[in-house]
């Protein structure tokens, strides 16, 4: 008990160092328990989309849960020996009134316990109330479904409370060790008589290069964006060891090597600059890789669900390309039902009169067969796993293709074209400018004039081609020349044609999603109905919700960066004062004083930015191969993104640096 | 020509949070000789390190002038003042001041490197200064390598390598044993006949004992000199404990003139 009202009075008088850690740490626990609330309740985010997705988003938050927890581990670790740091002082006089190793180790642990209590009690309230506040928000301005609780759960509360205290665990522990390899008292002494010059580590250095280039390959060279997303998240942590390993071993020898050069170490501006920076990166390799990582990861979010988020509309018209769609299971089709494509489509316009939706468009069109083909120059082949595997998705000329014979061409149009053997008709949602083609090793097909496809598109997906034959021999023949075995099974269905009906509508979204509703539960021959309406409200709820969550996220790792560029400044502040009365006794002018300083806060915080700007660069295209699965395939729009954000980030980060720089010179002065 | 010349120097500190002026020094008005070898003696506050500080530019006088090798050195604008300073004076301090992230060869470059000295000339000369110093085989190491005695002699190499006009110590035997202080200022002695003019603030009678003038400040004033003149350093050391011992007793200097030496006169040249 006397140790808490002891470590209470502590904490109370030491504010200036206190307050920021515990801020700190209850942002890690409100970090800690949003990401966890996404994670259990991805399932119900992500409720109206397909189970592939579902899961694809559970193990996304997943990771992002565990990378936050080792990122929480290190920000703790870093805040927890920054006050050390600043209290050895306070410690060696403790030390000097009487107090033991014993007694010196209980009250740390009880100033940990209280702050632990303090924070976590806070990160939870605080994150519940973030979780709500963002469910309020998203439920009224963006319309998220109603049963999607999330920031209620108790499971990821108590999750996020243990993985807080789990740390706190740690910090204890690091404060025994640390009391116990250190006599206060000494480290006083030592402080004032100045450190040692750090060694150049060449196994963290050699571990940070390995583990980087190892992230940076996985990055890029794992183009399957289906097995890749495991892969990913391994990069992720290869590239934060190699981060932080290089920002502590790296720069120390890259500093020595500069020293080793006369010419440029002997300049004024850089003599002063080099001798400090290997001292400094030391304490501050670290500090500087967490600002790193924070940057990326703010960057990576940010622009990724913006990307999402803009990228509706492609999501939408690659499963529903026309407004409303169905299967139409007539007599005509199968011999099964009773209704006819007459009735089908009266019914259909009566339904459609009675919810207010005009029908602009009809098309009626039978497919023989939907087969994924690339087109390469006048070659055409079945498309491998491979050819989704490019660097930033699937690879150009892959075009999902509808197979169609010259009959049902002729109907779909209403037209009566001819077409000879060896003749067919070729149209895509990209230009496709082919007069030959050749399917596998059959003989070249003339392109006889363009198909005009059946619908609209909305909107650039994955392209979409229709191949035109002159009959269905003609087709069978085509696609058996592919030679294998999945073409031979795909050739065995071209029998089995399959009518869809396209229609273009009028009407507002509401209209036209009752209407889809309608044409579903009345029995009137129309199967698997799609109504890209419902489809987009579906899509847009959850992109709107990634897209909070990830703003949501971008504050917390802005708010984080921003806390570490503070006790960086405060701490460097400090350590600095003395070294710039010196040199200016020594004979440097107050604005050559200044120069240096502005100098070396520059490069020390301007590396962070640059570095986080090639790790985006570095992740861009594989977020955009992962981007794929969610049918987003304009990678360009994404690159604009990025650099948008990466714009936005930047005067962020300057508007932060210069801020906490106001600290630094204060403390300087 | 004097090197340093000071005529009737104030300096008033008007702290921030206090209405009061600190009068820390009042019409001061002294000159050194090139090649002299000045102790300033005085109790702590009496104003030593303000007047260090003013010959050193490092802060301005609030009346008076101050003339160093021929400059004035309200003449000097703010911004040429660090390069003034680079140029002509070398400086001593009691805690060394040295910069902890350097090596003893770059802590003593560091005023050659700020004034932009080529490399090979620097290389020559901090070869042949090193040696005089006895640090021949320490240019490698850091500072927490070495004792105090040694880093303040680092200190001093700093100060002398740009071959001031004038070394500057402030209490420079202060953090070392008597030892490792009297080995400096045998070290000091050797420079002053070498023809380094030295002015250096000590608190210690012994140290004032090595120079050829003592000047005395109490309170903020000139109070006394003493001229070493024909006296040997133990016979100075006994004038300069006498007159500490008047000025500790708050006696008026023609009081002290008995218990020191008649032939200390107030501030006139003692006659030889
Ligand atoms: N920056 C300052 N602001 C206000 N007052 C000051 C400042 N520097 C010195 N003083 C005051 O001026 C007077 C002379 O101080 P100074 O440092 O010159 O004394 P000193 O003789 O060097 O003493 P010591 O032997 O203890 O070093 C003292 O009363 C001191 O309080
Ligand atoms: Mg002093």
């Amino acid at each position: 008990m006397f140790y808490f009202r002891l470590a209470a009075t502590n904490l109370r008088a030491h504010k200036r160092i206190f307050v920021p850690f515990l801020l700190a740490m209850t942002l890690l626990a409100i970090m800690n328990v949003i990401m966890l609330s996404v994670h259990a309740d991805a399932g119900a985010i992500f409720g109206n989309n397909g189970v592939g997705v579902q899961a694809a988003a559970t193990e996304m938050f997943k990771y992002g849960a565990i990378v936050m927890v080792i990122l929480g581990v290190i920000l703790a670790w870093y805040a927890n020996g920054f006050l050390l740091k600043q209290r050895t002082k306070q410690l060696a006089l403790y030390n000097v009134i009487g107090f033991g190793k014993r007694e010196l180790r209980l009250m740390v642990e009880a100033e940990l316990a209280l702050c632990a209590a303090i924070s976590i009690s806070l990160g939870v309230l605080l994150g519940i109330a973030f979780s709500r506040l963002s469910y309020l928000v998203l439920g009224k301005m963006l319309g998220v479904p109603g049963h999607v609780a999330f920031g209620l759960d108790a499971v990821p509360l108590l999750q996020a409370a243990g993985i807080i205290a789990l740390i706190y665990l740690l910090l204890v522990l690091l404060d025994a060790n640390w009391l116990r390899k250190h006599r206060p008292l000494e480290m006083l002494r030592a402080a004032s008589a100045g450190e040692r010059e750090p060694k150049t580590r060449w196994l963290l250095l050699i571990i940070g290069l390995v583990a980087l280039s190892a992230g940076y390959a996985a990055a890029i060279g794992i183009t399957d964006p289906l097995g890749a997303l495991q892969w990913f998240f391994i990069a992720v942590v290869l590239v934060i060891i190699g981060t932080y390993a290089l920002f502590i071993a790296g720069s120390v020898f890259i500093f020595k090597l500069l020293r080793k050069n006369k010419r440029y170490y002997y300049q004024p501006a850089h003599f002063i600059n080099v001798a400090n920076m290997i001292h400094r990166m030391r304490q501050n390799g670290a500090g500087l890789a967490s600002i790193t990582i924070l940057a990326t990861m703010t960057l990576v979010t940010i622009a990724t669900t913006i990307t999402l988020y803009c990228g509706v509309p492609q999501i939408v018209a690659a499963t529903d390309p026309a407004d409303l769609s169905y299967l139409r299971a007539t007599s005509a089709e199968t011999k099964k039902s009773a209704i006819t494509p007459a009735q089908n489509q009266a019914q259909v316009a009566a339904l459609a009169a009675k919810h207010h939706v005009k029908i602009v468009k009809r098309t009626v069109a039978t497919i023989s067969a939907s087969v994924p083909l690339r087109f390469v120059g006048n070659r055409v082949r079945l498309a491998s796993d491979q050819d989704y595997s490019g660097l930033f998705g699937p690879k150009p000329g892959l075009m999902s293709s509808d197979l169609m014979t010259l009959a049902h061409y002729n109907q779909m149009t209403g037209r009566h074209l001819q077409l000879v053997k060896n003749e067919i008709l070729l149209g895509g949602t990209r230009p496709l400018k082919q007069t030959t083609l050749q399917f596998g090793r059959a003989e070249p097909l003339r392109v006889r004039g363009t198909a005009k496809m059946a619908y609209q598109p909305n909107a650039a997906a994955m392209g979409n081609a229709l191949l035109v034959f002159k009959d269905e021999a003609a087709m069978t023949h085509a696609v058996r020349a592919f030679g294998s075995k999945v073409a031979h099974f795909a050739a065995a269905t071209l029998a089995a044609p399959q009518t869809t009906v396209y229609l273009q509508l009028k009407g507002t979204d509401q209209h036209q999603i009752a209407l889809t509703h309608a044409i579903d539960r009345t029995k009137l021959g129309a199967m698997n109905v799609r109504g890209a309406a419902d489809n987009r409200r579906t899509v847009l709820h959850w992109m709107s919700a990634f897209l909070f969550m990830g703003i949501l996220l971008g504050i917390m790792f802005i708010l984080a960066t921003a806390l570490i560029l503070y006790y960086k400044q405060v701490s460097e502040g400090l350590a600095d004062a003395k070294r710039y009365r010196i040199l200016q006794q020594v004979g440097l002018s107050e604005r050559e004083v200044k120069q240096t300083i502005n100098s070396q806060l520059l490069t020390l915080f301007y590396i962070p930015l640059i570095v986080a700007g090639v790790h985006t660069a570095i992740a861009a295209p594989f977020i955009q191969r992962v981007l794929t699965l969610f049918q987003i395939f304009n990678w360009g729009q994404f690159a604009g993104i990025v650099a948008a954000t990466l714009a936005v980030f930047a005067v962020l980060y300057v508007i932060m640096y210069k801020a906490t720089a106001q600290v630094y010179f204060r403390i300087v002065k | 020509m004097p090197i340093l010349e000071l005529k009737n120097v104030a300096k008033t500190y008007h702290t921030r949070f206090n209405a009061n002026a600190v009068q820390a020094l009042t019409d001061i008005s002294l000159s050194v000789e090139a090649g002299e070898y000045v102790a300033i003696m005085g109790e702590s506050g009496s104003g030593k390190s303000t007047l260090l500080n003013l010959i050193a530019a490092l802060d301005k006088p609030t009346a008076g002038s101050i003339d160093l090798n021929g400059t004035e050195l309200s003449t000097i604008p703010e911004s040429r003042a660090a390069k003034f300073r680079r140029e002509h004076l070398g400086f001593v301090f009691q805690d060394f001041n040295l910069l902890d992230t350097f090596n003893v060869k770059d802590n003593i470059l560091l005023p050659l490197v700020l004034s932009k000295t080529p490399v090979p000339a620097m290389e020559k000369r901090v070869l042949a200064l090193a040696p005089q110093l006895g640090l021949a085989d320490k240019l490698t190491k850091f500072p927490y390598e070495l004792s105090g005695g040694q880093q303040q002699r680092v200190a001093a190499a700093r100060a002398l390598i740009t071959d001031p006009a004038l070394l500057l110590a402030d209490e420079p035997t202060g953090a070392l044993d008597s030892h490792t202080a009297d080995e400096l200022l045998t070290l000091f002695g050797k420079l002053n006949q070498a023809g380094q003019t030295i002015l250096m603030v000590t608190h210690s009678a012994v140290a004032a004992s090595h120079a050829q003038r003592v000047l005395f400040i109490r309170d903020g004033r000139l109070f006394h000199q003493l001229y070493r003149g024909d006296l040997s350093q133990d016979e100075l050391l006994v004038k300069i404990s006498d007159t500490m011992t008047a000025m500790l007793a708050k006696q008026t200097p023609t009081q002290a003139g008995k218990t020191a030496s008649a032939d200390a006169a107030h501030t006139g040249k003692e006659a030889d």
